[in-house]
């Protein structure tokens, strides 16, 4: 009898640990982000989280006749186009990703139109990129929001490549670029895979 | 089977797993809550204004669990929270899976940067039954 309760002991001393162990975590996340948040260089993140636009914007293949604009402005629709960006396809300034394929991208590539962002780690990078790309890591963003904000793009829209798929890297730094004030970011599925695939100009990995 | 289950040694060696996994898992997701959110996010399961204060708060309970594991206090408590964020884990990449989403795990944080996938399901499930060994309270003689 005594080594059965040995061998069980009663739920309430278990059920309490149980308890014990999530309060305290609960308590040490809360306090470790507020110190984070309070920290130089801070870190962290909001209590509570905003709520993202869930669906990226889909540049369309052809959009001879769609006029973008910025709506904030209604004279843009009359200013004269910049003449690099004349004959691409227009990228709209908006306040979320904006999802292009890789024939718009080749175009952009072509008429130096856009500022490439390749969000794969280091070592990829180096081993082969699409030239001119900079390389700027998902993880690096998520902790350098003064590095995305002073990010200079020369006016041209910001075209974000990685490792191919569904390309999620991308579309979350794209999310963290929007947040740092740019508005004309786009990422390209099919990512570098989908570029070598097609037998484009690469730089690097000799 | 019942006794198998009720094995100190056994019992020993999955709760020093267990605490190992646990320990490094909850480490990489709290030096970088904020990716560690956006995996949560990327999993489309919960509302998004939780997302956070779940990212914030999930792993340092994950580093408790794990290290009651380890060092043997309050073992069975730690076991039991780790076999329900287990199963929680498992349901959450059995329906990624189902979904369809190919995304980053967001097991070990930015650590790691697998996948969800078959792969996964089994890892899991895996850790799963040992995370429930590690619950049971050994057999007398068993002790390790």
């Amino acid at each position: 009898m005594k080594n059965e309760a040995a061998q069980h002991p009663a739920p309430e001393p278990i059920l309490r640990g149980v308890v014990l162990i999530v309060v305290l975590g609960l308590a040490l996340g809360l306090l470790h982000n507020w110190i984070g948040n309070r920290s130089k260089p801070a870190f962290g993140v909001d209590w509570i989280s905003e709520d993202r636009n869930e669906d990226p914007f889909v540049l369309p293949e052809d959009d001879g006749d769609v006029a973008y604009h910025d709506v904030d402005d209604p004279m843009a629709i009359f200013a004269e186009p910049d003449p690099i960006e004349a004959d691409l396809p227009r990228i709209p300034e908006m306040d979320r990703p904006i999802q292009i394929q890789l024939p718009v991208v080749k175009k952009f590539y072509d008429a130096g139109g856009g500022f490439f962002v390749d969000a794969r780690e280091p070592e990829e990078f180096d081993l082969g990129r699409i030239p001119g790309a900079i390389n700027l890591p998902y993880d690096t963003a998520a902790t350098d929001p003064v590095l995305l904000e002073s990010l200079d793009t020369g006016g041209r829209p910001i075209i974000i490549y990685c490792g191919g798929g569904d390309c999620e890297v991308s579309m979350n730094l794209a999310w963290f670029l929007l947040e740092a004030g740019h508005t004309r970011v786009t990422y390209f599925q099919g990512g570098y895979p989908a570029w070598v695939q097609s037998g484009y100009e690469i730089e690097g990995g000799e | 089977m019942g006794r198998l289950l009720r094995n100190g040694h056994l019992i020993r060696i999955c709760r020093v797993i267990m605490g190992v996994v646990f320990i490094v898992a909850a480490l990489a997701k709290i030096g970088d809550v904020a990716a560690f959110s956006t995996q949560i996010h990327n999993f489309r399961m919960m509302p998004v204004g939780l997302e956070n204060l779940v990212a914030m708060t999930l792993p340092w309970i994950e580093l408790l669990a794990g290290l009651s594991l380890l060092i043997g206090i309050r073992p069975r408590s730690g076991g039991i929270i780790v076999t329900i964020l287990m199963a929680m884990f498992l349901v959450m990449v059995a329906v990624a899976l189902f979904r369809g989403l190919d995304i980053e795990c967001g097991c070990f944080g930015t650590a790691d940067g697998s996948r969800v996938g078959i792969k996964k399901l089994a890892e899991n499930l895996g850790m799963l039954i040992l995370a429930f060994i590690a619950t049971q309270a050994p057999a007398t003689g068993t002790e390790a």
